[in-house]
């Protein structure tokens, strides 16, 4: 069974943390199909009330802590040599592949996460899979960090090559795999799909942005508000002919829409479209002149124009 | 020794085609020129068929360049390629699309039709003395039998090599490497990688694909590119420099990153 932990709500700074919005996002970042949300223990006596212990995590400092937070399904503590209980995972930081061999040192330990190894698709990572499964043969969570911008990468082929669980937080905060590009990745490859509808991520996303006070890059894989706009040509008609065409994934999945943008490479479907929404009668055989016209227009000013800037030049066109 | 690859930057095609992006002609030859001095291999700068403007945009590239091979993207369209000719680039690169769902859905075409229309075009192309390199668009969700058909022949007709294009960006690396191994392994043709980033896994893909044995690699100055964008040039150096002799070096990258951006980002 694969198991997703979200590990965002750790990787806030303390400022953020605290924020008014954090137990909305506690409890949106459950339906995106992940099975725990890990949190540390200023988040937890913050959000107390909205606290579900049965797939939270709790990360504290040492494990003599515990004791005072009882009732969580896990907890997580950095291996600092102290004897730990079963339920608490120990993590451990393995840099890169030439530290995996530390593992030995773990061998009693039966429930690990390793965080690091970076640059594991720069080797032989099916290999380091298997050397590391070997080594251990407890329970073992992969949450790589992003260092070499593969780290989403190598979660879900963490899970693909038969691990069971990944840590990862949205939109890869902290430097861990990206939560939504993890769950689609693994919607996509392997037909996990513990939760169909995943427009929670525009919510997340929002409340994320609020909270951090970080701006999502529009062409952020799976959340970035741009990724469904479309201007070239070929594109808008393919996708205008079937979605799929050109899309990995139907918008409305992720709780966006499909936007035809016009602009320097658009070509005749994308302004037949235009112009059918904004009920512009524009007369067939001066067609091409409006497309060069365009062309032109949005050469000079270095972009796409908005709807409005296409309404009133169409318009200019046929006065 | 460390095994040599080549970048193709598509920034001015694939990166350009992300709503938003409208160069002209003087920021487009000076984005190629700051990628030929920093040793990119080849450059993919636009496509001819889109008219007048892109035409001269591309020759004043072809022009001005010192180093790097200037190629331009055509679709199975005869008329595409005499554009093409205009511009006199270096190379013609003819992007077919190979998977069903394109074939049929988008071209609303079939398997022989596409066959003959890209043999037709690449003859053109090739009787006319040009290197012609052909794309498998969408590949990725292709069958890996008929890619294999297609780029025997292509290699058979004199084609320098095929493009393996992720269109849709849902590969994976593991994948990644099975796809472009196969290929290799039942043509011998050179074959280069073409990724999106869909889902945030364009610079792993394009690592595999060079594992695997692909030759070139597509990249984007910024990953700029359509929908989340291409594989991030800066990116792909910063990880692949470790393993592969590849131009350019990792400063040499940062230094056109850092003069690249006051164009694309003004």
């Amino acid at each position: 069974m694969i198991k997703i932990t979200d590990v965002t709500l750790c990787s806030l700074n303390n400022e953020a943390a605290q924020n008014k919005n954090v137990p909305e996002l506690y409890g949106l970042l459950f339906k995106t199909g992940i099975n725990f949300v890990e949190i540390n223990v200023p988040v937890y006596e913050s959000i107390k009330e909205n606290v579900d212990k049965r797939n939270t995590i709790l990360r504290v400092q040492d494990p003599t802590e515990i004791k005072y937070y009882p009732g969580f399904s896990r907890y997580i503590c950095r291996h600092s040599g102290f004897f730990t209980r079963l339920e608490t995972i120990s993590e451990i930081q393995i840099n890169d592949i030439r530290e995996i061999k530390l593992m030995n040192k773990f061998n009693e330990y039966h429930n690990i996460r390793i965080v690091g190894l970076d640059d594991l698709l720069q080797h032989d990572y099916i290999s380091a899979f298997d050397r590391i499964k070997k080594i251990n043969s407890g329970a073992l969570e992969l949450c790589p960090q992003n260092s070499c911008y593969c780290a989403s990468a190598l979660a879900v082929e963490w899970i693909l090559n038969g691990g069971s669980s990944v840590a990862v937080s949205f939109s890869g905060n902290g430097g861990f795999a990206a939560l939504e590009e993890v769950v689609m990745a693994l919607r996509i490859t392997k037909r996990h799909k513990p939760n169909l509808d995943l427009s929670v991520f525009v919510q997340i996303k929002n409340l994320f942005e609020e909270i951090t006070e970080k701006k999502i890059l529009k062409n952020k894989p799976v959340i970035g508000n741009g990724i469904f706009d479309v201007e070239s040509g070929i594109h808008v008609d393919g996708i205008f002919k079937n979605g799929s065409n050109y899309e990995p994934f139907e918008p409305s999945v992720v709780g966006m829409k499909r936007k035809i943008v016009i602009g320097k490479h658009s070509g005749s479907t994308a302004i037949e479209m235009k112009l059918k929404e904004y009920n512009i009668n524009f007369p067939d055989n001066r067609f091409s002149e409006l497309l060069a016209s365009i062309q032109e227009e949005c050469i000079r000013l270095r972009r796409s124009i908005t709807d409005q800037e296409f309404v009133a030049f169409a318009k200019e066109l046929i006065q | 020794m460390k095994e040599k690859k080549y970048l193709t930057d598509t920034t001015l095609r694939d990166g350009e085609q992300s709503p938003g992006f409208a160069f002209n002609i003087a920021e487009k030859a000076r984005l190629a020129q700051l990628m030929d001095e920093a040793g990119i291999y080849q450059i993919e700068a636009g496509v001819p068929a889109m008219g007048k403007h892109e035409k001269d945009a591309i020759c004043k590239i072809v022009s001005n360049k010192k180093n790097a091979r200037i190629s331009t993207w055509n679709r199975i369209i005869k008329e595409d390629i005499l554009h093409s000719f205009d511009c006199c680039p270096d190379i013609i690169h003819i992007s077919a699309p190979v998977s069903y769902v394109h074939i049929y859905s988008k071209l609303k075409k079939n398997k022989v039709w596409l066959q003959k229309s890209l043999q037709d075009c690449v003859s053109l192309a090739l009787d006319k003395g040009y290197t012609v390199t052909v794309g498998m668009e969408d590949a990725s969700r292709a069958d890996i039998t008929f890619i294999i058909s297609i780029a025997n022949i292509m290699k058979d007709m004199g084609v320098a090599g095929i493009r393996f294009a992720d269109t849709v960006g849902v590969l994976t690396p593991f994948r990644t490497y099975q796809a472009i191994s196969e290929i290799i392994n039942n043509t011998g043709i050179s074959v280069g990688i073409h990724a999106h980033n869909d889902l945030g896994m364009a610079v792993a893909n394009s690592l595999e694909a060079a594992k695997a044995g692909a030759d070139f690699i597509d990249t984007t100055l910024f990953g700029i590119g359509e929908r989340a964008g291409n594989c991030d040039l800066n990116h792909f150096i910063s990880v692949a420099d470790k393993l592969f002799d590849i131009s350019p070096g990792y400063a040499a990258a940062m230094s056109l990153k850092e003069y690249a951006g006051e164009i694309l980002f003004k």
